[in-house]
């Protein structure tokens, strides 16, 4: 009989972890894998991104569980930690270094062969390649942000975890930089990246880790996820001149099913999104009344949550 | 990628946290402060019937127990210590170098800013004692064996503690002062203790001291005390929670 084959290794592999802070429970019983490509870790502030994350990099020690990164334990095994690239939340750097200079520490610390291409190429990745010699103090937020990232790159590694990295960014960059974060998951890395906007999300990842209070509330595909966020109905606040009438034009049409009246402010429920959206305008055009504000008040992360972990 | 020597590791970590630890302000406040000794050293001097004596004491009170210990305690104790608070030990700590490295690196680094803003000052104003050129020598020698051994103890201490500076200066003033004055065994963990006697045998200078190990005695328990500070440090750093 042939050997039983050795199982996987996954780039990523967390299995029930668990960290607790004297009474408080960051991370509980949380099991995933992970490999090549872009996965978000969505969750609110608060939710214990940070604490996996430090834990995956072998910054703390899971309390029960186990946390590998190719099937290595990141705290004791050095060589593992030179292939990750992380880019923390905190917003500290050694201020006192220029945008190069710290690059360049990272680099040469990983042992890059050739450290000084590996920067310049890293921080023009970054679209900082224009001040190279400024003090990274002097930075803008978004600017902090992105030599991070330039740190985080440039040893070239098979994992980067990187915690709200598109926090501080302006419009722009952040498109630029999820479409690094895509050119990094097709060359074959392991990118896994934390938010806590829904939208930003959509953008980020098809595969999505979706945590709050510190346990994983599901996985899978972001699609998946919102169709099944989408089968909920919608709760929308509109601002109009007339909330009777346009209230009554809706339900009429059966775009909506629950409609409460404030003032001008007209609450609606419906789960027919997609009508609700293509027919709201012309339906106010018709009846000539003015739409000021249309909010959806339900498209919040807690209310994804809400609905992942309490199904309402 | 191939990982790099210990000894390119320590550089790196040096050449970082040198340039984290200089300040305007720590430069400016310290190179102040410097300039007490060298004026004390000079009336001293000018009005001394017992150059040698007083020289030696002046030396070994004003600058082994106060200047040399605050001066390596304000940035061996920030080398690290003020990395893990700010949160960019993550930087260093993640790099696949040994912790070892780290703290040594960090050590360098506090010895590198501490020893001319303590010798330099020390040594003029053994010059200006004009107590002969012993003393000079000897005050050079046991300022940078104390320096060095200050900053191994108070690299870990950064490690270890909140306030560290607080906690130094507590170290300093009321255990090296108070207790070792009058405890033997508290004496011989107290730093100062070792270097007085290195500077008092070198000259040939006796005080009263209740502890009072020989200059091979105290030379080799100033190293010992910089070895076991790199190494706790380091061991330190591999326990830690990394912010």
């Amino acid at each position: 009989m042939a050997p039983k084959p050795p199982p996987p290794v996954h780039m990523i592999d967390v299995s029930g972890a668990s960290k607790t802070f004297g009474n408080v429970v960051a991370v509980s019983d949380v099991s995933f894998t992970l490999d090549a490509g872009v996965t978000a870790l969505l969750g609110p502030n608060g939710a214990g991104k940070s604490t996996l994350f430090r834990m995956l990099c072998g910054l703390t020690t899971p309390s029960v569980g186990t946390v590998k990164v190719l099937g290595r334990d990141a705290r004791n095994d050095t060589p593992v930690r030179g292939k990750i690239g992380l880019s923390p939340q905190q917003d500290a750097l050694f201020d006192r270094l220029t945008a190069y200079e710290f690059v360049e520490i990272a680099a040469r610390t990983h042992g890059v062969a050739n450290p000084d291409s590996a920067t310049t190429h890293a921080l023009s990745l970054v679209d900082l390649d224009s001040v190279t010699d400024k003090a990274v103090g002097s930075f803008s937020k978004g600017m902090r942000q992105r030599v991070k990232l330039a740190a985080a790159l440039v040893n070239d590694p098979q994992i980067l975890i990187l915690d709200e990295p598109l926090s501080g960014l302006d419009p722009v960059q952040r498109n630029r930089m999820i479409q690094l974060f895509h050119d990094l998951g097709s060359q074959g890395k392991c990118v896994l990246i934390s938010s806590h906007i829904l939208d930003e999300v959509a953008r980020i990842g098809s595969q999505v880790l979706v945590i709050a209070q510190g346990r994983l509330a599901a996985s899978g595909d972001y699609r998946d996820l919102r169709t099944l966020m989408e089968d909920q109905p919608h709760v929308i606040q509109i601002t109009t001149n007339q909330p009777r009438k346009l209230g009554a034009a809706l339900l009429e049409q059966e775009i909506i099913e629950g409609v409460t009246i404030e003032q001008e402010k007209l609450n609606i429920t419906t789960s027919r999104i997609d009508s609700f959206e293509r027919s709201i305008a012309p339906i106010a055009k018709s009846l000539n009344v003015s739409l000021n504000e249309v909010i959806p008040l339900d498209d919040d992360l807690e209310s994804v949550f809400r609905y992942l972990i309490e199904g309402k | 990628m191939s990982t790099i020597t210990p000894l390119q590791a320590i550089r790196l970590t040096h050449s970082v946290l040198l340039k984290q630890l200089i300040t305007k302000g720590r430069l400016i406040g310290i190179a102040i402060v410097g300039v007490l000794p060298i004026l004390l050293g000079w009336v001293i001097g000018a009005q001394s019937n017992d150059p040698l004596e007083a020289g030696v004491g002046f030396v070994s009170y004003m600058g082994l127990s106060i200047l040399v210990p605050i001066v390596a305690l304000i940035f061996a104790s920030a080398s690290l210590g003020d990395t893990r608070e700010d949160g960019t030990l993550v930087y260093l700590w993640l790099r696949p170098i040994s912790r070892l490295s780290v703290s040594t690196g960090a050590w360098a680094a506090s010895v590198t800013i501490a020893l001319p803003l303590t010798v330099i000052p020390m040594t003029v104003s053994a010059l200006l004692l004009d107590a002969g050129n012993s003393v000079v020598t000897a005050t050079m020698i046991t300022s940078i064996l104390a320096v060095v051994a200050y900053s191994g103890l108070f690299v870990t201490l950064g490690l270890i503690v909140k306030n560290p500076v607080l906690w130094g200066l507590a170290y300093i003033f009321i255990w090296e002062a108070i207790v070792a004055s009058f405890a033997k065994p508290a004496a011989a963990l107290a730093v100062s203790g070792y270097s007085r006697a290195i500077i008092t045998g070198r000259t040939n200078v006796e005080f009263d001291y209740l502890f009072d190990p020989s200059q091979s005695v105290s030379v080799l328990m100033l190293i010992i005390i910089t070895i076991a500070g790199i190494a706790f440090s380091s061991a330190r750093l591999n326990r830690l929670e990394v912010p």
